[in-house]
């Protein structure tokens, strides 16, 4: 039994010494890379991967896909914009107000969608995101269709503004792994498991005494939530809105790291977001100049073929490949299933005799 | 088992900063620009996506003007290379553009953009970086404004929207002197969308400093399927002149529902966008007759004939405003280069700033747009200062007439007469 415990407990170690190494490489990386351009890549794959892992939370989690994610991004970012430049609010607490505000809008305007299931709540976040647009527009207090800048000027911590990319970088990461954890610890929560018996089968989860509407809810307001803090560093960084953000292929844009990541895991957009945006933007740097549009073209294609040959994503692929089998047995040293149980068995049991 | 495990970790872990440590050193190997290593002009402008026609039209301007100069040897002996970036209309990927232009391609100076948005971001860049910017196309006023007074490594070369908007109601007084019928109520229609903001704004500026009477503001959402409710607003304001500004698809609808409406207004001034568009008048060919824009650059205009007919013999169609813009601003930094005697950032701002170009560009050719002075100025514009605009900038008005864009004022750079009252047919 000893033994076994020790396998597993080594196993443990293992990953997180992994974990903790694809950290510390995230965290020298500004150290090492000097080019502001490929800090700036990784600025992107931050802020468009928090993106996504908050619409995962909506679409892979709980079956209710959103295409209206870039509204609740591009409303953050006038709500924190339009405290700072008008208020002369501390950016930070403006981030905050408007992570608040995006959630009562989306929960107060979510509550009757919800009566709505499938295809129909898509079509309502579609016309949600226009018609928030199309507020704005129109809307002088807004700045209707100029948009809002933000004031340029010495870095300074206080206004969250740097010349740099290193603190984007770093903020950027912290942001990344906040929402990680807060998504994982959802996923495992009481409401984790209502959002995935929910989206496999809405009336078994009735039936057992979930009220679907109240978790629907609760996770529509905390994606819009994460959605308004990426539109505040989005609008920190470019430091310049205009309602262009809120269009609808900027929804999708938050989709696509989830979808070829894989939706079914919360780690699937971090995947996507590494994986695409350096490929897009590499893209880009390539042919762009010579070829107009072919990087789309060569994007489209990659992203019809991760489709059409890993439907589940990469990390749906990677989860019954034989290069997790090797990972799992040769590097992590990780024990068999059976051992797994009776550890935990016994330990379960071991508490309870205590 | 233990150490095993610790010792593959830890050469996995080198493996991988050795590999980001390389690509940190090949992105900076190349940092020594030799004597005989090109000059290089970045260009940030849509390639891609629903503006990427008029990206087209600025990119042969430049490398008109890029050809133009190597065949004559060059700027100090070097020759110019263009380096392309593309924005897609988009801020966040202009910034990506600049960032890569400037640090992975080391280009010397940089032209952009084609929508003022996305020049706001990039002209923040390449101040910081210490890049001499012009802006051939960005009107927007904000950009040389009191908030942007830092941004010291940025010129613009084109008016601003105030000054077209200006120069639109300047030609409505002067019509007089060939309509012979004064102009006293005005009319607004356009998009609702940040150019129409601009036009509003502009209009409400200068009105009634020319004592113009403005009777009503229609607008419309872009991309209009229907605009019968907005003409019939028109038609019962019934203005001397209507001014618009509209893309292309609205532009064409626009005038479309005029004929199906049957309401003929005697003049219509628009704001150059859509109405200016190469399809503008295949969409509507003779129902067009009439209709006016602003135009940054026309080929009947005195200065640029000559010009146009090499342009055109080359690409197979005329110079539009955009191309023959970006076409000077190449120019323009061959001059300052020169000038400043090296393509050291610092240098070369100083020296846009010092230029003077009066009439013609030395060992070049006439300034081709209508105006005949280039000079950098901090000024002040109705009443707020603005900072490094060519404050000589100014734009002709050019009619439809036979299905043809005709230059029609400043009387000066023209022998066309105005047709008037506009027939649309």
């Amino acid at each position: 039994m000893d033994e076994k415990k020790k396998a597993v407990r080594a196993y443990h170690r293992n990953v997180r010494i992994i974990v903790g190494l694809i950290l510390l490489v995230f965290l020298i990386i500004p150290v090492l890379v000097k080019s502001p351009y490929i800090l700036n890549i990784f600025v992107l794959v931050f802020y468009i991967s928090t993106l996504s892992m908050a619409w995962n939370l909506l679409g892979g989690m709980t079956g209710q896909n959103s295409l209206g994610h870039a509204a609740y991004m591009g409303l953050g970012a006038y709500a924190s914009c339009l405290l700072i430049t008008k208020a002369g609010a501390n950016p930070w607490l403006a981030a905050v107000f408007g992570m608040v505000v995006v959630g009562l809008v989306a929960g107060v305007i979510f509550y009757p969608c919800f009566i709505l299931r499938g295809p129909y709540f898509t079509l309502v976040s579609i016309a949600f995101g226009e018609a928030l647009r199309q507020f704005i527009i129109n809307s002088s207090f807004f700045g209707r269709a100029s948009g809002v800048g933000l004031p340029f000027g010495k870095d300074s911590w206080a206004d969250f503004r740097f010349g740099s990319k290193v603190p984007y970088y770093y903020v950027g990461l912290v942001m990344v792994i906040l929402v990680y954890l807060l998504i994982k610890r959802i996923e495992k929560s009481r409401m984790g498991y209502a959002l995935r018996t929910i989206r496999e089968d809405e009336d078994a989860a009735c039936a057992m005494g979930i009220n679907p509407t109240r978790y629907k809810i609760m996770a529509v307001v905390v994606s819009a939530m994460i959605a308004a803090l990426v539109g505040f560093y989005y609008a920190c960084y470019i430091r310049y809105i205009d309602p262009e953000l809120m269009i609808q292929a900027k929804s999708t844009e938050s989709v696509l790291p989830a979808v070829v990541g894989g939706a079914a895991y919360v780690e699937g957009p971090l995947v996507g977001g590494l994986l695409m945006i350096p490929l897009s933007e590499f893209l880009r740097a390539k042919y762009a100049a010579f070829l107009p549009g072919i990087n789309m073209l060569l994007y489209a294609i990659v992203l019809l073929v991760v489709i059409r040959f890993r439907p589940a994503g990469i990390l749906g692929w990677y989860m019954h490949s034989r290069v997790k089998e090797f990972i799992d047995t040769r590097i992590l040293k990780k024990p068999p299933v059976e051992v797994f149980e009776e550890v935990e068995f016994a330990s379960h049991t071991g508490k309870e005799a205590l | 088992m233990k150490q095993a495990f610790f010792k593959k970790a830890v050469s996995v872990f080198a493996a991988l900063a050795m590999v980001i440590g390389l690509a940190g050193g090949l992105a900076s190997a190349r940092t020594v620009a030799a004597e005989e290593e090109p000059i290089r002009i970045g260009t940030i402008y849509a390639m891609s996506g629903g503006n990427a026609a008029i990206g087209e039209n600025i990119l042969r301007g430049i490398d008109f003007a890029v050809e133009e100069i190597n065949a004559q040897g060059g700027v100090n002996g070097r020759m110019l290379e263009v380096v392309r970036g593309d924005h897609a209309g988009d801020p966040a990927q202009g910034k990506s553009e600049a960032e890569r232009l400037i640090t992975q391609e080391h280009v010397d100076v940089m032209m952009g953009c084609h929508m003022s948005t996305v020049t706001e971001v990039v002209a923040q860049v390449c101040t910081q970086y210490g890049v001499p910017m012009i802006t051939a196309i960005s009107t927007l006023d904000r950009l040389s404004d009191e908030d942007h007074e830092a941004m010291d490594y940025f010129f613009r070369l084109c008016p601003l929207n105030s000054v077209y908007v200006e120069d639109m109601l300047k030609y409505l007084k002067d019509a007089s002197e060939q309509t012979g019928e004064e102009i006293k109520t005005i009319a607004i229609f356009t998009d609702r969308a940040a150019i129409g903001q601009e036009l509003i704004r502009c209009v409400e500026l200068y009105k009634d400093e020319y004592g113009f009477d403005l009777v009503d503001t229609i607008d419309y959402s872009s991309n209009a399927t229907d605009l019968s409710a907005q003409v019939l607003a028109l038609k019962k304001a019934d203005p001397d002149a209507i001014l618009c500004d509209s893309y292309i698809g609205d532009a064409t609808l626009f005038v479309q529902t005029l004929k199906a409406q049957n309401y003929i207004p005697k003049m219509i001034v628009a704001k150059a966008n859509g109405f200016t568009d190469p399809a503008f008048l295949s969409n509507l060919g003779a129902a067009a007759n009439g209709v006016a824009s602003v135009v940054e650059f026309n080929p009947d205009l005195l200065n640029g004939e000559e010009i146009n007919a090499e342009f055109s013999e080359k690409y197979g169609l005329n110079m539009n405003g955009h191309s023959a813009e970006s076409y000077t601003v190449v120019w323009i930094f061959k001059t300052a280069i020169e000038a400043a005697g090296s393509t050291d950032g610092e240098a070369v701002r100083d020296a846009i700033a010092e230029l003077d170009i009066q009439g013609e560009f030395p060992g070049g050719r006439k300034i081709i747009l209508p105006y005949d002075r280039i000079k950098f100025e901090n000024y002040d514009l109705a009443g707020a200062p603005h900072f490094r605009d060519n404050t000589s900038a100014s734009v002709a008005i050019a009619q439809v007439q036979d299905g043809e864009w005709k230059t029609v004022w400043p009387f000066d750079f023209t022998e066309t007469e105005i047709l008037y009252p506009a027939p649309l047919q």
